[in-house]
């Protein structure tokens, strides 16, 4: 979706800064969004604060609740879909070689990276 | 700290309702003590209860990427019914949802609803079945049809899913600004998604 609505835009994205931060995305504020991203998503107290500081002065405070609630819709979608087993589309695996994860099978027999079956 | 907007504090109390509540197959006590195991996986609580409706519960809460085929079969072989598998599964996503909004926010952890009273509705949708999932969908399992076997999962998650993202209708405006604009909210996404080790 993020390339998507880039391409809609006629703008530029890099999906890289998805697994790298350091990387420039070309989203607005993009750097602010990955950093609270990354203090709320990984629960680190120590930076948060200082995150959302710099997230309401670059977005406003409207921006910032729209953003930490995103998260929160997401770590929502995150657990229906893996945990309902749901593949993505033949067409957007790819991606996460582009960005560094490749896509794993939930419903392979090696069980790869999942809870033991016994 | 940041406040919880008015309309955002009322879908809040509306989700804690609907959790306290009896629901399709389990009653309020035991979708609340779901949240409350789900939550204490979450934060990093070392424990899992050995039974699998506390096992379910405890991997959606602290390693929500890990369920495979595999796993829901032997939640299943313990007693599990898929159908009770999708009412835990969404019970556990929302509360992960509004405990993460709340962190954000720099906003304490609501406490725990206390249960409602009353017998689960034990309403099978008929419709439902193992379609490309783990557990019983109304049509191929994707995003929307997640929680479809169980439909008071399924209203609560798109109300929440509408409030703080965007809703169904408005996924489709690639162009769309609410509060931020689309690629700022993709990006937002994306990263908390790749936190948790989830390819969507």
């Amino acid at each position: 979706m993020l390339r998507a609505s880039s391409r809609k835009q006629n703008l530029e994205v890099r999906l890289d800064a998805i697994s790298n931060p350091v990387t420039d995305s070309g989203v607005p504020a993009g750097a602010e969004l990955l950093a609270a991203v990354d203090a709320t998503v990984l629960r680190d107290g120590l930076e948060l604060d200082d995150a959302r500081n710099e997230l309401v002065a670059c977005v406003g405070e409207a921006g910032a609740v729209r953003a930490f609630a995103t998260m929160g819709n997401f770590e929502m979608m995150n657990r229906l879909l893996d945990g309902q087993g749901v593949m993505p589309g033949p067409d957007a695996r790819p991606i996460g070689d582009e960005i560094g994860r490749p896509f794993v099978d939930p419903h392979a027999t090696d069980h790869s990276g999942g809870v033991p079956a016994a | 700290m940041l406040d919880v907007p008015a309309a955002y504090a009322t879908v809040l109390d509306d989700q804690w309702r609907q959790l306290a509540g009896a629901g399709e197959w389990l009653t309020g006590a035991q979708r609340v003590e779901v949240a409350r195991i789900t939550r204490l996986a979450r934060q990093g609580a070392s424990e899992m209860p050995a039974d699998p409706v506390g096992e379910a519960a405890w991997i959606f809460g602290g390693d929500p990427a890990a369920p495979r085929a595999s796993w829901v079969d032997r939640l299943e072989a313990a007693g599990l019914d898929r159908t009770t598998y999708v009412e835990i599964l969404g019970i556990c996503a929302r509360v992960a949802a509004l405990d993460t909004f709340l962190y954000g926010l720099g906003r304490p952890e609501r406490p725990l609803p206390e249960p409602v009273p009353g017998a689960p509705r034990l309403t099978r949708v008929a419709e439902a079945k193992i379609d490309g999932g783990f557990a019983p969908t109304v049509g191929p399992a994707y995003p929307p049809t997640a929680l479809s076997a169980v439909p008071i999962e399924l209203d609560a998650m798109m109300q929440l899913h509408g409030a703080m993202y965007l809703s169904l209708r408005e996924m489709a405006d690639l162009e769309i600004v609410k509060d931020l604009d689309r690629r700022q909210l993709e990006l937002v996404a994306a990263r908390t998604s790749l936190l948790n080790d989830c390819f969507f």
